[in-house]
């Protein structure tokens, strides 16, 4: 275990932000906070970075607890914050040496190191230029640079594809799985669940300053009820026949919107056969068909009542 | 009028920062003030304290002496630079003279005879070379025959005439206290324009940002409306803050306001700071760098003081200073708190001035800020 | 140490660039200076006004007067003195026994007053007027050539010197993370508070230092006023100077919350206000507090700096310089001490 928090509370004077919080990172894995805006992501981050003081609860990093002196581990850890934070009347590549050397002392290493980062986040074209002549995308990809030129071991993102042009997203994203893959341990914030999705080994979806629930996607996924959904547009359907449908099998329920009925199926192989089977027997006509896999989305709804996307 | 009110709004918010502003510059303005009467004095005779060497002790530099002590206060000394400058930088002395030994022989062949060590902070302290130098130039004139006739010297010293100043039947030449309001006011003018700059600098800085003018400029607010309820605000403030110097003005003069014509002093500030605040509207349109207007407005204030009399009077300044100096109103708010009038004709031209200049700064702020709507 | 060089290199760079800083660090005190030294070479040429003089034509130094070219001479009857005076058409009005009237006390009523009563001497003297030399000097002046307005120069430099403060107050916002988004990186890295916070030291030092040096050099060889001439110890008292203005933009900074614009109102009011006491704006404000509040000029840090400067170039004494010294650096240590205490808090209750 890398990071380790135990139960963490958070008062701010008008609200709690963090609600005995816990969060375990393993080594080597991408570990995703999941959660909608305001839920404390952020904020969680910081008292793990010791940026934040916080009322109770424990937080360990690298096994040892972290403080704002803690240098050695300090120098473990690389943020991307979540805004772009760097030297307004400093080019790119003087932004990243510097930060750069703020981990490394030998010149030669420095050196590399800092090609190398500009060649990770494709900057090279633009190492002379400042960075308010850049667009939003490419400061953010200076962003990361500055924040993992040192490779570190544990690299915590805080939202970094917000307001980002989709190809700078998916750039980032593969970064992200690359510094991963070279044996850097990632944490990843965001409110985008196609993001965790992808990305993350592993994910904790947070709510009101809590950790509600953590597990792969797949485990997510696992653990609602709907596992399938269908959706069904039929013409001129009888009552008597909606209220047969009832009796597919692994039929949970059956929503119906106007002409749209959205079956819900728990888990089984063969829903989608059963269904057509069953329109049909019945000579059913039917104008679209489709079959919704659960979404973490659907995972979020189900455990908190709200939709994640806000 | 939204943009009234969310200006007011953000004024209110910045309250604490914009009271203590206010607060420490009117303290310097009554500390200023209330130097009034000393300094006129100053230009009038006052003793000063010497202190006096004298290595010569003839009839001739000994009658120099009782003359300095007639018109002075003598100070002890000892006839040692270090020891001497340092009266001098304390302050005990204002000036100290040496009489060599060879000193009557000095005067007689026109030559410097007397060393002096002034104090170069007071400008009262050259009347020690004029007593001198007209003490020893009627001495000059009574040598005959190898001697100075220096009981006539004396008489004739003594000599003086009166002054008599007339008690105006004009019941508003209360000299004393027209002075008092002189520096008060005119003071207040190098107030109200770095207080009006920075305090509406202040609140400007929010509607300024850029990316909340680009919100405005697309909405269907239009331009000359939004510009109208910014300067509303804008002189909302203003208002407050040349309200603050007036009614304490009045606090301190009471009833003797009728002794003077005080109007005459509420209509120019007035005049004047109506013709800062479109100074500053047009500062707002030309900048929003927050170092430029920092900059800015301390050379406009500070600055512009100097040249038009605020902290040295507009008599003694240069020809050429006081030509420069008439491009800005504050030369034409000082000439006007300066002058003892009676009736508003005779500043007539003076407030005409501080006016164009308001219509020429507001008329320029708005053409400027039309055109960086197309930027 | 080579950490706090690194720093002084980038931070220099981030300062340095920042044009309009740069510009105004070093345009704003010319401008100034150039308008003190325009209000105040006014006095040093004294050219005056003609005086204006009502006076009959029987009176028995009419013809003296007449004589005199800054005096204007206007010939009226007695009955029209009220009416002139009012009017200001004269300043003063002289009868036959050499008795002045006038209606307001003034210089251009003192001028003529010393001069009326220097001609009734002088005629009591009972010598021709022609014999007497009005232009002969008997004083030598041991003092530079200077007169008190010069002094103001003194304070000017003083006031520029601290400066600093803004600088110091953008450094200390930098290195918070409650204040900046740099602070939130920089609090992430190994990198010590104080050595970031030395480096912006240093850095604001020598750019406010660089603007001083212009300055003076704009002082003496443009406008041609030798302010500085014992170098050595007036460069002591102008960096202290700088320093204590450096720290003291850091304390502010430090110390709350603020926004940056309020904070900068802070430096412009203190700078201002502790400038006003040492008589920038007038020696007669500086001549009062030394006579009923002395100690108050003691203290004042700019009041220091310029009456050093003073004492050291006009006076040629080093007497105060070791006293002076001290109590800036006093200051400086006492604020040093107090930031890094307020940083210390090395973790905030929100960002």
């Amino acid at each position: 275990m890398i990071v380790e928090a135990k139960n963490i509370v958070k008062r701010y004077a008008e609200r709690i932000a963090l609600d005995h919080f816990s969060m375990e990172v393993y080594e080597g894995e991408i570990l995703g906070l999941l959660g909608p805006n305001g839920c404390g992501k952020t904020t969680a981050i910081n008292c793990i970075l010791s940026l934040l003081n916080f009322d109770k609860g424990e937080i360990k990093v690298f096994g040892k607890k972290m403080t704002p002196s803690s240098y050695d581990i300090k120098r473990k850890i690389g943020l991307v914050p979540q805004e772009v934070s760097v030297f307004e009347n400093l080019t790119v590549r003087e932004n990243i040496d510097y930060f750069c050397g703020l981990y490394v002392d030998d010149k030669y290493e420095r050196k590399k190191y800092v090609e190398e980062a500009i060649e990770f986040v494709d900057l090279k074209d633009y190492v002379r230029f400042y960075p308010k002549k850049l667009s939003g995308g490419l400061k953010r990809r200076l962003n990361i640079a500055c924040g993992i030129v040192h490779k570190p071991k544990l690299i915590f993102l805080d939202e970094p594809t917000v307001a980002v042009d989709a190809q700078s997203r998916n750039f980032i994203l593969e970064g992200i799985k690359r510094l991963n893959g070279e044996g850097s341990t990632v944490v990843y914030t965001t409110h985008y669940l196609e993001e965790a999705e992808m990305l993350c080994s592993r994910i904790i979806i947070m709510d009101n300053g809590k950790d509600i629930v953590s597990g792969t996607t797949e485990e997510l996924k696992a653990m609602i009820t709907a596992s399938e959904k269908i959706v069904v547009s039929f013409i001129n359907i009888e009552d008597k026949i909606i209220n047969l449908m009832n009796s597919i099998p692994h039929v949970i329920d059956i929503e119906r919107n106007g002409e749209d009925f959205i079956i819900k199926f728990e888990n089984g192989i063969n829903n989608l056969s059963n269904l057509l089977s069953f329109i049909t027997e019945h000579n059913l006509t039917y104008t679209k068909l489709y079959s919704k896999l659960p979404t973490l989305n659907d995972v979020f709804l189900e455990l908190t009542g709200k939709e994640l996307r806000d | 009028m939204t943009v009234y009110r969310y200006f007011m709004k953000i004024a209110i918010r910045n309250r604490w920062t914009i009271a203590m502003y206010v607060i420490v510059f009117f303290v310097m303005t009554v500390l200023n003030s209330s130097n009034a009467m000393k300094r006129e004095e100053s230009f009038v005779e006052s003793r000063l304290n010497i202190g006096i060497i004298d290595n010569c002790n003839s009839e001739l530099s000994n009658s120099l002496k009782d003359y300095l002590k007639d018109e002075n206060n003598i100070v002890d000394t000892v006839e040692d630079e270090d020891y001497i400058k340092e009266q001098i930088f304390l302050e005990m002395a204002d000036a100290v003279i040496i009489i060599p030994d060879d000193f009557d022989e000095k005067v007689i062949n026109r030559e410097e005879s007397v060393l002096i060590y002034k104090d170069d902070r007071k400008p009262q302290a050259i009347q020690i070379d004029n007593q001198i130098n007209k003490f020893l130039g009627f001495a000059n004139i009574t040598y005959e025959n190898g001697t100075f006739d220096l009981d006539y010297v004396n008489e004739a010293l003594n000599e003086s005439i009166e002054v008599h100043v007339l008690s105006s039947e004009d019941k508003f030449k209360n000299l004393g206290l027209n002075a008092w309001l002189k520096f008060y006011f005119n003071f207040t003018g190098y107030v109200i324009i770095a207080l009006y700059v920075a305090v509406i600098g202040v609140v400007m800085s929010d509607f300024g940002d850029e990316n909340i003018d680009n919100r405005r400029r697309i909405s269907s607010k239009r331009f000359l409306e939004f510009n109208r309820e910014i300067y509303l605000g804008q002189l909302t403030l203003a208002a407050a803050v040349a309200s603050i110097f007036i009614i304490a003005s009045i606090l301190f003069i009471r009833e003797n306001i009728w002794s003077v014509y005080y109007v005459k002093y509420l209509v120019n500030l007035v005049v004047f700071s109506f013709s800062i605040l479109c100074l500053t509207f047009l500062i707002n349109n030309i900048t929003r760098n927050k170092y430029a207007i920092t900059a800015l407005s301390n050379v406009l204030s500070l600055g512009t003081s100097f040249i038009s009399g605020v902290m040295v009077p507009q008599e003694i300044l240069g020809e050429k200073v006081l030509v420069i100096a008439k491009f800005f109103p504050m030369y034409y708010f000082v000439k006007v708190n300066d002058s003892i009038v009676s009736s508003f004709s005779d500043v007539g031209f003076e407030l005409f001035m501080q006016l164009l200049f308001a219509v020429a700064f507001l008329l320029i702020g708005l053409i400027l800020s039309k055109k960086a709507q197309r930027a | 140490m080579s950490n706090i060089i690194r720093n002084c290199m980038y931070q220099g760079k981030n300062l340095f660039r920042e044009g309009s800083l740069l510009f105004w660090s070093v345009i704003y005190p010319i401008i100034l200076a150039v308008l003190f030294y325009a209000a105040f070479n006014g006095i040093m040429d004294s050219s005056l006004d003609d005086i204006n003089i009502g006076i009959e034509e029987s009176n028995e130094i009419f013809h003296v007067l007449e004589e005199m070219d800054f005096i204007n001479v206007h010939i009226i009857t007695e009955n029209e003195v009220y009416e002139k005076l009012d009017n200001e058409e004269i300043d003063a009005f002289i009868d036959s026994n050499l008795n002045l009237t006038v209606d307001e006390s003034g210089i251009n009523q003192t001028i003529i007053k010393e001069v009326v009563e220097e001609i009734k001497q002088i005629i009591k003297l009972n010598r021709p007027i022609d014999g007497f030399e009005f232009f002969v000097s008997y004083v030598q002046g041991k003092n530079q050539e200077a007169n008190s307005f010069v002094v103001i120069f003194y304070s000017l430099i003083a006031m520029v010197s601290t400066y600093g403060i803004y600088a110091g107050i953008e450094t200390a916002s930098l290195v918070q993370a409650n204040l900046s988004n740099l602070g939130i990186r920089i609090n992430v890295t190994p990198l010590k508070k104080q050595n970031f916070l030395i480096a912006g030291v240093i850095v604001s030092l020598l750019m406010n230092l660089f603007a001083n040096t212009v300055l003076l050099l704009f002082i003496n060889y443009i406008l041609k006023i030798h302010l500085c001439s014992d170098l050595k110890h007036s460069a002591v008292f102008i960096l202290l100077g700088n320093l204590f203005g450096v720290i003291l933009g850091v304390f502010i900074g430090v110390s709350n919350k603020k926004s940056m614009s309020v904070k900068t109102l802070i430096a412009i009011v203190v700078t201002l206000l502790l400038s006003f006491l040492s008589g920038m704006m007038g020696p007669w404000i500086k001549i009062m507090i030394d006579k009923y509040i002395p100690l108050l000029a003691r203290i004042n840090p700019i009041s220091i700096i310029s009456n050093n400067l003073y004492r050291i170039n006009l006076l040629g004494s080093t007497k105060s310089v070791g006293e002076g010294a001290v109590i800036l650096l006093f200051y400086c240590i006492v604020l040093l001490f107090l930031s890094y205490i307020f940083l210390r808090r090395k973790n905030y209750d929100s960002l």
